[in-house]
């Protein structure tokens, strides 16, 4: 069973922006720079005031890797897996981590490559929806 | 006279034993590998008035003061137990480098003492149940093994984006093993092929086992002086000719603004600047390779050659192999030599400047690079004779 998040207030916006359907990432509303992780202060320009905005869920895969191994006794079962880092269109250098939906991860080294685009989808987990993304070109299962 | 306020140089290195089994005592490990420095160094206990480590704070090493309690040290000036952030173990001698230039303090002991199982990240542990903070990012997602799948990530994203092959990597896990052949130190000892390397254990697709170091039992330690002082000393003196840290931009191994150098090429930079040399003078590599990336990385970020050349500059293993023309990693490295957790870097460079290695001593080494961790943690030192 892969784990939940928790309750931590600083980070649940991220994982219920999903019941709509929507990804939403901090942002700095006094120099509009986006945040992620989250602070609570904006590193550009030290405005305290920061705010969950929604993005559009586009951007392009920076890297992944395909694990053989677990670290996490929830994930021993999962293997293999993808973990990836997503960079959002909104701003160079805003990457997500990620797993990648809806590929097959023994074809991941065919399928996939560093630079195509992604876009968001969801993962129900409990009551939290965890953001994941998936090629935008990929068949997704049904 | 460099660019410190006062001349600093290395005078003494121990070692523990190095070993995969055998003696987990930290007290022991860091008491022979203490000892062993201060009297390489021709020094008594109470010469040292600076005790500096490295540790992660997790029953690893002792700590200075244990340390000194240990060695029976009347007082110490400096000291200073760095926990886990920063430049691994050079930390230790790049923090005593400017206690002693400071005038803080004259002689310095600075040691890395690391346990088989405080080195291992590979271990599958139970998942944590309470989440919280930047663990609620990754932990849902599951990554984990400490540094291992961004190495992964770094790994195919610099093939992806830089060009060359994993080939470039299996050179530098291939070569290690050269070089530990010639070091009865070293745990692993055994030849490497490039096909034994191809087909090792994937644990990150791209990156594979043998992309990893060895986790060892095992403390090393070095004495440092001022410059004056080590003239009067037992060794020849290892000075210290430039040192650097950095970290880059919103330092982090997932978020940081440059994902595959990190601070790499600022602190080359910050390095070169500082030194009297240039990196044609320097004769020998000790370069961290707790990953194989990050050793490629050093070699282009603090410029022995330029950043996506290491595939050509590499030649095939022969540049960096015994008899190439930049000797990496002389030891064998944490690859091969196992995982001191980079001040063996700074010792090794020592013991070839000073003409010691025996059958692996590079000809007439008079100048050498040392550089620890990586990205976010990142420090470098040029060394040369006296």
């Amino acid at each position: 069973m892969r784990p939940e998040p928790s309750l931590d207030d600083v980070h649940r916006f991220f994982f219920e922006g999903g019941s709509t359907g929507s990804l939403s990432i901090l942002r700095c509303q006094s120099c509009a720079f986006w945040i992620h992780p989250p602070s609570p202060a904006c590193p550009a320009c030290w405005s305290d005031d920061v705010a969950p905005e929604l993005v559009s869920g586009r951007g392009t895969l920076y890297s992944f890797i395909v694990a053989r191994q677990a670290f996490a006794t929830a994930f021993v079962e999962e293997l293999p897996y993808v973990v990836a880092l997503t960079e959002l269109v909104e701003q160079p250098g805003l990457r997500v981590l990620t797993n990648v939906a809806g590929v097959d991860p023994d074809q991941a080294e065919d399928v996939l490559r560093v630079g195509m685009p992604m876009e968001v989808t969801f993962e129900q987990r409990g009551a939290w929806f965890v953001p994941q993304f998936r090629p935008v070109t990929a068949e997704v299962p049904a | 006279m460099s660019f410190l306020a006062r001349d600093v140089a290395v005078v003494g290195v121990g070692y523990s034993q190095v070993a995969r089994a055998g003696d987990h005592d930290i007290h022991q490990l860091t008491l022979d590998a203490s000892r062993r420095a201060i009297r390489d160094a021709g020094l008594e206990p109470n010469d040292v008035d600076a005790i500096i480590n490295y540790q992660f704070g997790g029953g690893d090493a002792p700590t200075c003061a244990t340390t000194q309690r240990l060695l029976g040290i009347e007082n110490v000036a400096v000291y200073n137990d760095i926990m886990g952030s920063g430049p691994s173990g050079l930390a230790a001698a790049l923090d005593a480098t400017m206690a002693i230039a400071s005038g803080a303090c004259e002689t310095a002991l600075v040691y890395r003492c690391i346990t088989r199982a405080a080195g291992y990240a590979g271990a599958v542990r139970e998942t944590p149940t309470a989440l919280g903070g930047p663990a609620e990012l990754t932990i849902p997602y599951g990554f984990g093994g400490g540094l291992i799948q961004t190495m992964g990530m770094r790994k195919r994203r610099r093939v992806a984006v830089l060009g060359g092959s994993y080939e470039d990597y299996g050179h530098i896990a291939v070569t290690a093993r050269k070089w530990a052949a010639l070091n009865e130190r070293a745990a692993l000892r055994s030849p490497l092929t490039m096909d034994d390397y191809m087909n090792s254990r994937p644990i990150a697709e791209p990156l594979v086992v043998l992309d990893c170091d060895y986790p060892v039992n095992g403390c090393c330690a070095a004495v440092l002086t001022t410059a004056e002082r080590a003239r009067d000393l037992a060794q020849a003196p290892v000075v210290i000719d430039s040192m650097a840290y950095s970290t880059g931009r919103y330092s982090d191994w997932l978020y940081n603004d440059d994902f595959l150098y990190g601070g790499m090429i600022a602190c080359g930079k910050l390095l070169w600047e500082r030194s009297s040399l240039r990196p044609d003078d320097v004769d020998t590599a000790q370069l961290y390779d707790g990953f194989t990336h990050i050793a490629i990385s050093w070699i282009e970020a603090l410029g022995l050659c330029g950043i996506g050349e290491f595939h050509d500059w590499v030649d095939d293993g022969r540049r960096i192999a015994p008899g190439g023309s930049m000797p990496l990693n002389t030891s064998g490295g944490q690859l091969a030599e196992g995982r001191l957790h980079g001040l063996a870097f700074l010792c090794e460079a020592a013991l070839q400047l000073q003409g010691r290695c025996g059958a692996r001593q590079v000809p007439d080494a008079r100048a050498a690079l040392v550089a620890n961790a990586a990205g976010p943690q990142s420090g470098a030192m040029v060394l040369r004779t006296a």
